[in-house]
């Protein structure tokens, strides 16, 4: 849906749209892995909240 | 209605309905590589070994160690564990608040200095919203009878691990000088705590060692968390 219609949208060869749009894929993943799932878990990883030290509960992460 | 208008009217609809279906199926696929990667993420996106960042930090204690110069403030130890890798080294600083968990271990306030008769006891993340978190692999991987070597400016302590424990947040008296578990103090023990499960913080994974070598000769001068006076 998506992808065929930016497939045929984009100029060039076949294998210049495919390798434009890999490299697409690419680039969107490394920015979630590098910045959008720390950002994730920072803002929402509620099942991280703890503290690795005894006898203290909620300051810090495990 | 006239009936003429009928197979068009059909037609448009599952034409919609095509549309609609086909869009879904992408969003669901990609919306699946998406968590996919986000559990690879989880599994391998944050290391417990030092960054390069991190490494310089440890060389820069350790050359104040041995040369006998200035030694960050808050700094007390540095840690191996040669079980989590052979460049797992992060410095201990005093205290337990965030600000020393997030740059590496954090000794309990209060327990024995590393080397001393009594409990040295330090805890570290095990995960961390940051990606810091150098005892991740913890539990998988240390056994008894493997070495932690605590090294001060005074000497390198090797301690080897005599038991390991799973308790709960609130078990305080494994930071006693008898680990909580008839110990004996005097040789000099240590008391490593973090989180278990390794996303949760209902449970403490603890790991315990007993000190068995100091392998290093005390150097002349004792650390200094201040400015030489000029």
């Amino acid at each position: 849906m998506i992808l065929p219609w930016l497939f045929r949208a984009l100029p060039g060869p076949v294998w210049l749209r495919l390798a434009v749009l890999l490299a697409a894929a690419v680039s969107c993943g490394f920015a979630l892995w590098e910045w959008g799932f720390p950002w994730l878990v920072q803002h929402f990883g509620t099942a991280l909240d703890g503290s690795p030290t005894v006898g203290q509960g909620g300051s810090g992460r495990a | 209605m006239p009936t003429a208008l009928v197979p068009g009217l059909w037609s448009g609809l599952w034409s919609g309905l095509r549309f609609v279906l086909a869009l879904l199926g992408e969003l669901l696929l990609v919306g699946g590589a998406v968590v996919g990667l986000f559990a690879a993420w989880l599994s391998w996106g944050q290391s417990p070994l030092p960054t390069a960042e991190q490494l310089q930090t440890v060389q820069a204690i350790q050359h104040a160690f041995r040369t006998g110069t200035v030694v960050p403030p808050g700094v007390v130890a540095l840690i191996r564990i040669p079980a989590l890798g052979a460049g797992w080294q992060y410095p201990v600083y005093e205290g337990t608040g965030a600000a020393a968990l997030s740059r590496g271990l954090a000794h309990y306030s209060g327990t024995a200095e590393p080397g001393r008769r009594g409990n040295f006891a330090v805890a570290g993340h095990r995960s961390s919203d940051s990606g810091f978190e150098p005892l991740a692999d913890l539990p998988d991987v240390v056994r008894v009878g493997d070495p932690i070597v605590v090294e001060t400016a005074a000497a390198e302590y090797e301690y080897r691990i005599s038991g390991t424990e799973r308790t709960g947040p609130s078990d305080v008296a494994v930071l006693r000088p008898d680990q909580g578990r008839h110990a004996d103090p005097a040789p000099g023990l240590v008391t490593l705590t973090t989180c278990t499960p390794r996303y949760g913080s209902s449970g403490r994974y603890v790991v315990f060692g007993t000190l068995v070598a100091t392998t290093k000769e005390p150097t002349a001068k004792e650390p200094t968390t201040k400015e030489p006076v000029r």
